[in-house]
């Protein structure tokens, strides 16, 4: 079977990203790169929004986005400096370097970042009904998928701090409410090194506004890194359901494999994710 | 048996950690090896449960069901005239350092049932038009299986899990599987088939707790002719989950010791 060159998505999709963030800093004009992977804003409206066949609403996507990248403080929405970290939690972020994040070694992104990669969420029916929502990435995620428990249950009154914490949901009407503890202080926000401790508690929004495009309505609460609980707002945008490549649907991407960013250059995991 | 938590530490990497166990609870009735869950009490009479739409509910957390090596399966009689000789010889060299599933690259998906809890997912509740794999261990990855009627296509690009399309049988979900890539072993006695491997798997919930998978491979670039292997899965009790495993955060067999990519080309 002969190889094909595949032109992914998630590399057009990264392609538009970066090339919006040099946009953004006056380096580069347009750059035609052949037709957008999402629906474009013109057709957010085209289709009503489509439900389950048991009337939830279908929160599926593909989506692109809808969480921090490159800057949590300018993804969601707030101004220059807005974000009230602590000053421990500043001079931290002002050592760190883009190319020691975790998330370049293939260890996972968590939460609200999102990598411009496709993501969706996976509703799992049983017998007796709804049991868990996994969110699963294209990548950015070590792999695989982050999973939210939708059966009710109460957190753990002392959860063992893992990357993706322990996540519970439930749908207020057409949104999806998941509230997470436990998470570890392994990840980077943003790849900028916006830090937090294990203290982090968050609660994120998600309602499929239209067609085209999902909001996260995200409280950061973390007492150890900010002065007082962050509210940021982050937008996803629906992957075009007739690409020809990937037709709608993830791709396999496995970041592990001829890692050139992380393992190839030498980088150790667990480097750079030490918060002291 | 005292309370307390307990770190069950794997093999190739650490990381995993057990809940607390009770006093009802023994190492011995873990599925998979140290690393599963507690086997659910044997119901042989409760039949498999349903989904609203009728389909068979393949929910919960399982283990096994294709981690076994083929020669555990298959007769030793049986597996030596299926192998061709190249592909006998290759095996037979090989050792479980060598493994990618040991660099925390995908075992691909016969064995992404091996050794730790996994799961299947339906998607959406009537007429899934996906169902997805999740392990916990290894690559801690996902297996994309695509219900909606759709065709393999006509050349794949190859890929660690290739592409899978998925129909009911009656009771039985079959998936069919192409486009597989050569850089992971088929299993774990170091089998390597080629990219012209199609293997159709036969899942059947044959009760509450039991889960058959009758896996016919066939590869005429590795193997002497088609053949069937039968696995199976058990359930884990109620209440299990899929916890967090990143493998490659303090991989001590792989990347720890400066052991390197074992899928660049040599």
């Amino acid at each position: 079977m002969r190889r094909v060159s595949v032109v992914s998505t998630a590399a057009a999709v990264m392609a538009l990203a970066w090339f919006g963030h040099l946009q953004a800093q006056g380096q580069v004009g347009q750059i035609q790169v052949g037709g957008s992977p999402v629906v474009p804003d013109a057709e957010v409206n085209s289709r009503p929004i489509p439900r389950l066949p048991d009337g939830t609403i279908d929160i599926t996507g593909p989506w692109v986005g809808g969480g921090s990248n490159g800057n949590i403080e300018r993804d969601g929405g707030l101004k220059p400096g807005e974000m009230p970290l602590l000053p421990w939690a500043k001079e931290l972020m002002s050592k760190r370097q883009e190319r020691d994040e975790p998330y370049t070694a293939c260890l996972p992104m968590s939460v609200p970042r999102v990598n411009p990669y496709p993501w969706k969420f996976a509703l799992s029916y049983t017998s007796r009904g709804l049991s868990h929502i996994y969110v699963l990435h294209e990548t950015g995620d070590a792999g695989a998928h982050r999973v939210v428990y939708m059966d009710g249950r109460p957190h753990p009154a002392d959860p063992i701090p893992t990357w993706w914490g322990h996540s519970t949901g439930k749908f207020e009407k057409d949104t999806l409410v998941i509230d997470t503890v436990g998470y570890n202080d392994k990840f980077w926000f943003d790849s900028r090194g916006t830090p937090h401790t294990e203290q982090l508690h968050t609660v994120e929004r998600w309602t499929r506004i239209n067609y085209g495009r999902i909001t996260n309505d995200f409280l950061l609460d973390d007492p150890g890194a900010f002065s007082r609980p962050v509210n940021l707002k982050f937008t996803g945008r629906l992957l075009r359901p007739d690409l020809k490549t990937g037709g709608g649907d993830l791709m396999e991407f496995i970041c592990l494999e001829s890692n050139e960013y992380g393992s190839a250059a030498g980088f150790v995991p667990g480097q750079g994710t030490n918060i002291k | 048996m005292k309370r307390g938590l307990v770190v069950l530490v794997a093999v190739a990497t650490t990381g995993l950690i057990a809940p607390l166990l009770s006093e009802s609870q023994e190492l011995g009735r873990r599925l998979g090896g140290a690393n599963g869950p507690t086997a659910a009490e044997a119901t042989p009479n409760k039949p498999a449960p349903r989904l609203p739409d009728g389909k068979i509910d393949l929910s919960g957390v399982w283990t096994d069901g294709g981690g076994q090596s083929l020669d555990q399966i298959l007769k030793p009689a049986e597996l030596d005239q299926i192998l061709r000789p190249e592909t006998k010889k290759l095996m037979q060299s090989r050792n479980d350092g060598q493994d990618p599933y040991n660099y925390c690259l995908p075992g691909g998906p016969l064995r992404i049932t091996g050794g730790f809890a996994w799961r299947f997912i339906q998607h959406p509740t009537t007429n899934a038009t996906h169902i997805f794999m999740l392990q916990e261990g290894n690559a801690h990855t996902y297996r994309q299986i695509f219900m909606d009627g759709r065709k393999h296509p006509e050349d794949p690009s190859p890929t660690w899990y290739g592409h899978s399309i998925g129909r009911w049988d009656g009771d039985t979900l079959v998936i069919d599987t192409i486009g597989l890539n050569t850089k992971f072993w088929l299993d774990g006695s170091g089998i390597q088939h080629t990219e012209q491997l199609h293997m159709v798997e036969r899942w059947t919930r044959t009760n509450y707790t039991t889960l058959r998978r009758e896996v016919t491979f066939e590869d005429p670039g590795a193997f002497t002719r088609p053949f069937t292997a039968t696995y199976t899965a058990k359930l884990g009790e109620p209440g299990s989950e899929i916890m967090e495993y990143i493998c490659i955060e303090n991989n001590q067999y792989g990347l720890a010791q400066g052991l390197a990519d074992p899928s660049a080309p040599k």
